[in-house]
């Protein structure tokens, strides 16, 4: 598993959405292995052309991920044992990016204090707040 | 999609600046959480964490309410890191795969599919995999439903990470006889859907496992 890579992980690193550690894993192993390199240039082209493996359609579309509040529940351990497994190896084995983020997310509100998590929410809605002006002119 | 979701949906489309920010505010930390996961440069992420919102403004119009704002929301994210990385030149050209950055609005796969400029590819090929997203839906459907957690977390092992059928035994205190048995049946299930469906099944390799996997 440490130095083989499936298409559906080939295909999530080309989609961004393939852990970091494992994506450097990857990126080393491109560098010497000639057959990785065309197995991921074979997942590009079938990609760019609308071609998806079950594992991907499973991956794009998050099936089974967990919502906010179940992860919320798993974060203070209140979850019935299997289903605290499936969180588990869904964030850890399976590397869910989109769970751990949320799972992340919820930590800090936890532990970040209010004023930077406003200041925060200020910046994006300043940043963003002409083009939603545009949208709304438009519409 | 949420109900609370979709409220807050139809308020930003009728132009309210207040639902605009609750938005911001609902969605902020988890995109900026996913975006340190690939980029350390805080400068550099706040940056793509707002162009995901300018991006998803500019693709209001085509947002479909029946899907979850998160995954059309870490989509569009996933498209400005791809095309961070091609500017900074740290991954291998994927520029197949990134949003054309003069066309201002993004099309996703799913419900936002519409004339997409990434995955324009054959009606055919779309109705098939729309077919097998629906029956994989359905699927996970049941087993959540069914609290039958420890056959999803296999099942996703071996179809998303294809983790070797001895780690998923290890992990989940299963025997590898029970692992390839769950894989067998979930395979003939979905082939015997997209029969029914009157789907080439023939299209996605997956379902098709030899015996002693």
């Amino acid at each position: 598993m440490l130095n083989q890579f499936s298409d559906s992980e080939l295909s999530a690193y080309l989609e961004e959405d393939l852990e970091a550690v494992r994506a450097s894993k990857l990126e080393e192993a491109l560098g010497q292995d000639t057959d990785l390199q065309e197995r991921l240039h074979r997942i590009r082209q079938q990609l760019a052309v609308g071609e998806h493996s079950l594992g991907a359609i499973w991956r794009q579309h998050n099936l089974g991920c967990p919502s906010r509040k179940t992860l919320g529940a798993y974060l203070l351990g209140i979850l019935p044992n299997d289903q605290s497994l499936f969180i588990k190896a869904h964030l850890e084995i399976r590397g869910c990016l989109t769970c751990q983020a949320n799972l992340e997310d919820l930590k800090e509100q936890q532990t970040k204090n209010q004023e930077e998590l406003t200041a925060r929410t200020t910046r994006y809605y300043k940043s963003s707040i002409g083009q939603f002006s545009q949208y709304r002119k438009d519409h | 999609m949420a109900e609370v979701d979709k409220l807050l949906i139809e308020e930003i489309r009728s132009g309210a600046d207040e639902a605009w920010m609750r938005f911001v505010d609902r969605f902020g930390g988890r995109l900026q959480a996913f975006v340190r996961k690939k980029i350390r440069d805080p400068a550099t992420v706040e940056d793509i964490v707002q162009d995901t919102f300018i991006g998803f403004v500019n693709s209001l119009p085509n947002f479909d309410e029946t899907r979850p704002i998160d995954s059309f929301l870490f989509t569009i994210c996933r498209f400005r890191i791809i095309d961070h990385f091609k500017k900074t030149g740290r991954r291998p050209d994927t520029s197949s795969l990134t949003s054309n950055e003069s066309q201002q609005q993004i099309e996703l796969p799913g419900g936002g599919r519409g004339a997409s400029t990434i995955f324009r590819s054959g009606e055919r090929r779309r109705a098939e995999e729309d077919a097998l997203l629906q029956i994989l839906e359905q699927e996970v459907a049941l087993l959540i439903e069914n609290a039958s957690w420890i056959k999803l977390a296999c099942l996703e092992l071996l179809f998303v990470s294809s983790t070797p059928n001895k780690e998923i035994a290890e992990v989940l205190g299963l025997s590898q006889p029970q692992v390839a048995s769950l894989k067998h049946e979930f395979v003939d299930k979905i082939k015997r859907h997209m029969m029914r469906l009157g789907v080439n099944a023939d299209l996605f390799p997956e379902l098709y496992i030899d015996q002693e996997s």
